[in-house]
């Protein structure tokens, strides 16, 4: 076994873990960041999702949730974590949910105008802009145009690039290094600053003597084992594993709130196809968004992206399939995302996560009412076909609403749902009973544990969470600087 | 093959042959790497989730006769395949069809010629 001493070991590199690491860091404290996945360099990043997937994506993108509907919860497994695949979208948690962490659970550090200086930070050093509409690829420009018709209100998204050139693939890793995520932004500068990153690093014990944590015994994968000993302890596994880790160690159990509240934005796709060429490959997938519907937790951002990344999910088979496929130049793909009020469980079975997620009716309505709503929207963007991601229904032709518009019975497992925000399964409360960790990320009732990852969102946003675990990860550095000073 | 026996990977192109039943312009099964890139999507897959796919990769191969075909899936002919898939997708076992279908769509879609077909190369999207 080898024995590292350091000021600050940091689990994972991703959105939570990066920007403590860096802050720590170039602050002056020694830094080691232990990393289950590994390092890839741009150039290995070949722009071919079905090559992509079993590398950069955990289990090959198999992480599946139980429930009425299982619900496909792809994770990021690299240095920069899930942020090496997501769609490199930017909002800052809204207003109205910061106030309601204030006034629900006690966060008060956490009010709109005291994060406001980290999500400034944040989105500067990850070169956060406006995707420019000449970026933005048809497949945009035909959903904003159904948008228009219908006076829907819809903008560019903001994202974390810097030079993009539109390649179309950010789901699978950014073949030309523009996206600027957690590895490029955060672990990057954290090692200029002296911090060292252990890669094929699973931690499995945190080691904790006289109500403090004290050490981060991993494995390695090739074999061999690696303690850390360091009087600060940030787990940054993400909201999956975080909660698994802390409880395999007997951590964060007290207030009954540890692996519970998962929420996870689930969300699925309609496709239109078009007499026009919308080259849905080309551009930045998800460069728009419709925000006219998100009072009602719905929201359409695009979901654009290569020819395998399409078929995949298409619900065909065979001739339909094919025809559909040599149609690929005039199809266009957008998402719905809801914010839900369902709450699910990650608990472990036999060494592995087990995430339980029951689509309340609620949440149900909601992702009907997207999938009505961005049918209408392809009708007045002009699409002759629309295909409805619901088991039994055919595609619709020349304006045809369907079967949902005609009020037909769905279960949730009619639907093909997909989810990519898992968020909450390690609460910030400010109340030890209600909560795994208080306002400043520590865990209650440990000195030197603290959580920095989706897990200690106290509820569902509605938006893209990265540059909110960012900015918490960033308010964590310097709370952590100022304490030890 | 890493991970599927030489049987396997001969059901698998089957498979695709009857999930997606190229035509030209689209190249035949045997002409891409459809099979090697499901080896692959299995070597990266965990250790139960593999066993279960290859599971169902034999499932697959014998269904037909429990679906009221005459024989097993690489002994009937291009219509036969057809009915059988038919019957596969309105039958209960749907979730599992489902998933097989989703790694038969992804691997034949992901070969180069494929996409190339389909008007997207890859390494135009790469410096």
């Amino acid at each position: 076994m080898t024995t590292l001493h350091a000021d600050a070991c940091v689990i994972g590199s991703g959105a939570g873990g990066g920007p403590v690491a860096r802050e720590l860091a170039e602050g002056g404290m020694s830094v080691v960041v232990l990393e289950e996945g590994r390092r890839f360099a741009t150039e290995e990043l070949n722009a071919r999702p079905r090559d992509m997937m079993p590398l950069l994506y955990r289990d090959a993108g198999q992480t599946v949730t139980e429930g009425n509907v299982p619900i496909v919860l792809p994770l990021g497994k690299a240095v920069g974590g899930t942020t090496v695949v997501n769609s490199g979208t930017c909002f800052r948690t809204p207003d109205r949910v910061l106030e309601r962490w204030v006034a629900e659970h006690g966060l008060e550090q956490l009010a709109p105008d005291r994060m406001r200086p980290h999500f400034e930070h944040v989105e500067r050093e990850t070169g956060v802009a406006k995707v420019p509409p000449e970026l933005a690829g048809k497949n945009a420009e035909v959903v904003k145009r159904g948008a228009d018709a219908l006076g829907w209100s819809g903008d560019y998204l903001e994202r974390n690039a810097r030079g993009c050139v539109g390649s179309g693939v950010c789901a699978f890793g950014c073949p030309t290094g523009a996206k600027q995520h957690a590895g490029q932004v955060w672990i990057d500068a954290a090692e200029r600053a002296g911090a060292r990153t252990v890669t094929g690093a699973r931690a499995r014990k945190i080691e904790t003597r006289g109500g403090r944590a004290r050490a981060v015994h991993a494995k390695l994968e090739g074999g061999g084992s690696l303690e850390v000993r360091a009087d600060l302890t940030v787990v940054a596994c993400g909201a999956i594993h975080t909660p698994l880790l802390l409880r395999r160690n007997r951590l964060g159990g007290e207030s009954g709130q540890l692996g519970r509240n998962l929420a996870i934005h689930p969300c699925t796709a309609v496709r239109a196809v078009f007499d026009e060429d919308v080259g849905m490959a080309d551009g930045v997938p998800q460069s728009y968004f419709v925000d006219e519907f998100a009072s009602e937790g719905i929201m359409f951002e695009g979901a654009a992206g290569p020819p395998d990344y399409l078929a995949a999910t298409l619900p065909f088979s065979r001739e339909q399939l094919r025809e559909l496929m040599l149609r690929f130049g005039q199809l266009s793909q957008f998402g719905v995302m809801v914010h839900d009020s369902s709450r699910g469980e990650v608990t472990e079975l036999a060494g592995r996560p087990r995430i339980r997620y029951r689509l309340s009716d609620q949440d149900l309505a909601r992702v009907r009412s997207g999938v009505e709503k961005l049918t209408e929207l392809y009708w007045a963007a002009g699409a002759r076909t629309v295909l409805q991601p619901v088991a039994g229904v055919p595609p619709l032709h020349d304006g045809d609403r369907g079967p949902l518009a005609a009020g037909r019975p769905l279960r949730a497992r009619d639907f093909t749902l997909l989810a990519f925000h898992p968020l909450g399964t390690a609460r910030a409360d400010r109340d030890p009973g209600r909560g795994v960790v208080d306002e400043h990320l520590g865990l209650h009732g440990i000195e030197g544990l603290y959580v920095s990852d989706a897990s200690v969102i106290p509820s569902a946003l509605g938006v893209n969470p990265q540059i909110t675990i960012m900015a918490l990860a960033h308010r964590l550095g310097r709370h952590l600087l100022d304490e030890a000073s | 093959m890493i991970v599927l026996s030489g049987r396997e990977a001969s059901i698998f192109a089957c498979l695709c042959d009857t999930v997606v039943a190229p035509e030209p312009p689209l190249p035949a099964v045997a002409d891409t790497d459809s099979v090697a890139a499901f080896d692959r999507y299995l070597a990266a897959s965990p250790r139960l989730n593999r066993l279960g796919l290859r599971a169902l990769v034999h499932v697959a191969e014998l269904a037909p006769r429990a679906l009221g075909e005459k024989s097993r899936l690489r002994r009937l002919d291009h219509d036969q395949r057809g009915r059988a898939l038919r019957a596969a997708e309105g039958s209960r076992a749907r979730p599992l069809v489902d998933a097989l279908e989703f790694i038969v769509r992804l691997s034949y879609f992901g070969d180069d010629a494929v996409m190339r077909r389909l008007g997207y190369d890859a390494e135009t999207r790469r410096p």
